[in-house]
């Protein structure tokens, strides 16, 4: 499937200038590019140098407002244009949001359209941090952060000052399941970024270790006094005991239908009663969860359930406290009809 | 939460946290025989965890309320029913997986 990157970050965090750079390296060659720019006349395409046919401008609105017309819309026609051979092979699509974007319903889209399904993958968020200005804008724009909560990968852009190390900090306890990186004027390799195999990692297990090793800093940072006011908390939950596939189901919902919006993003390695040697990978965007991906096996020796919680400002003990009594009482439902 | 607790401590840490998930002011307070008293500004709910005959279940019950006491076979529809209760605001939404035809 073709795998869709999200390409997101605050005005001026340098998102088209490292799309720019990006494009230029041979691994990108064959990518399709969907620009969305606020207002009428667009500018980014202008400054994005790839080929005009791979790049497609949406200046409707802004895509996370106008998600399933347009975004849709324009997937599907660029997947037509392609199979008709009208446009270049592409192997890959990013889609740049405009800077005001939230994240959250573009991702939701992608994952829920069944218009898309089969055809497209969703790969991951990336999102760009002004060094300079991150900081600042963090505290002065609520959306800042979002993005940046819901990111799964985060490119710092624009410094290598030593500033940037307590800006870093922060962002890794805004996410902690975020990998982080630098780019100076764009320079980062592709592979980084890209296909991450975030959302299916059946072909990447060892990714999962990756983003599950942010744990252990949730963990560090899940009693922390919030100190920039981010008013977003991660909490990471381990448990050694497997879980029901119905106690699972369960407390999907009840996080659905209790905790709305305010769970922004929620990514776990789970250990189900009915597949133990198999763990369960489940990804979630506020209520909206891609399919579980069954893994052949454990990444590592250790096989014990793992979830991470990024949310916004939600009591992390509440996650342990409910799935441990859903988990109970379905055990001891099974239990009676013995 | 240990594994070992039982149903009393289970639920008033449930009933706890759920206020806070809700940003709802209020306090829970458990009785020795297990049941949890709920209050709020705006309500005092009962929750109780009944395993007299057959099957267990949940009451919810309003003491101060014209409504019968309220039976759930689960923590979903505990939770749900107790959320409705002291009037928290309607911020969730169903689940979903996957793609949806009817979204």
């Amino acid at each position: 499937m073709l795998p869709v990157s999200v390409l997101t970050g605050f005005l001026g965090s340098g998102k088209t200038t490292l799309l720019s750079r990006l494009l230029r390296h041979e691994d990108m060659a064959k990518t399709a590019v969907i620009i969305n720019e606020f207002g009428a006349v667009g500018l980014d395409h202008m400054l994005v140098e790839a080929s005009d046919e791979n790049i497609v401008q949406l200046n409707s609105g802004c895509l996370c407002c106008t998600i399933r017309g347009d975004l849709v819309f324009t997937l599907l026609d660029l997947l037509g244009r392609r199979d008709r051979g009208e446009v270049m092979a592409f192997e890959r699509i990013v889609i740049e949001t405009t800077g005001l974007a939230d994240p959250a319903p573009i991702l939701q889209a992608l994952i829920t359209d069944t218009a898309l399904a089969g055809d497209i993958q969703v790969d991951g968020v990336v999102t760009t941090v002004d060094a300079v200005t991150g900081a600042a804008t963090l505290d002065r724009h609520p959306e800042s952060v979002k993005q940046a909560a819901v990111a799964d990968r985060i490119v710092l852009t624009k410094t290598d000052l030593p500033e940037a190390a307590e800006l870093q900090d922060r962002l890794s306890t805004v996410n902690p399941t975020a990998s982080l990186f630098t780019a100076i004027k764009g320079d980062i390799a592709p592979g980084l970024l890209f296909d991450s195999g975030v959302f299916d990692p059946s072909a990447k297990p060892a990714d999962v270790q990756a983003w599950l090793a942010a744990e252990e800093h949730a963990h560090d940072h899940a009693h922390d006094v919030n100190r920039h006011g981010d008013g977003i908390t991660a909490h990471a939950m381990v448990r050694e005991k497997p879980i029901h596939a119905v106690a699972l189901t369960l407390f999907l919902e009840i996080l659905a239908e209790h905790c709305g919006p305010d769970l922004l993003r929620m990514k776990g390695l789970v250990k189900l009663v009915e597949s133990a040697d198999r763990p369960a990978v489940v990804h979630g965007v506020q209520n909206v969860f891609h399919p579980p991906v069954w893994l052949d096996r454990w990444p590592a020796e250790d096989r014990s359930s793992k979830l991470v919680f990024i949310t916004k400002d939600l009591p992390g003990q509440w996650f342990e406290d409910l799935l441990q009594a859903l988990d109970a009482e379905v055990a001891e439902a099974h239990e009676r009809q013995r | 939460m240990s594994e070992s607790l039982d149903w009393g401590q289970r639920l008033e840490a449930l009933l706890t946290g759920a206020l806070a998930i809700w940003r709802i002011d209020g306090q829970v307070e458990r009785d020795a025989n297990g049941i949890c008293i709920l209050e709020t500004e705006q309500a005092k709910v009962t929750i109780a965890r009944v395993t007299d005959d057959g099957d267990p279940y949940w009451e919810v019950a309003n003491p101060n309320g014209d409504l019968p006491p309220l039976p759930f076979g689960g923590i979903q529809g505990m939770l749900r029913a107790v959320k409705e209760a002291v009037g928290a605001d309607e911020t969730g939404t169903r689940l979903v997986i996957g793609p949806q035809d009817d979204r």
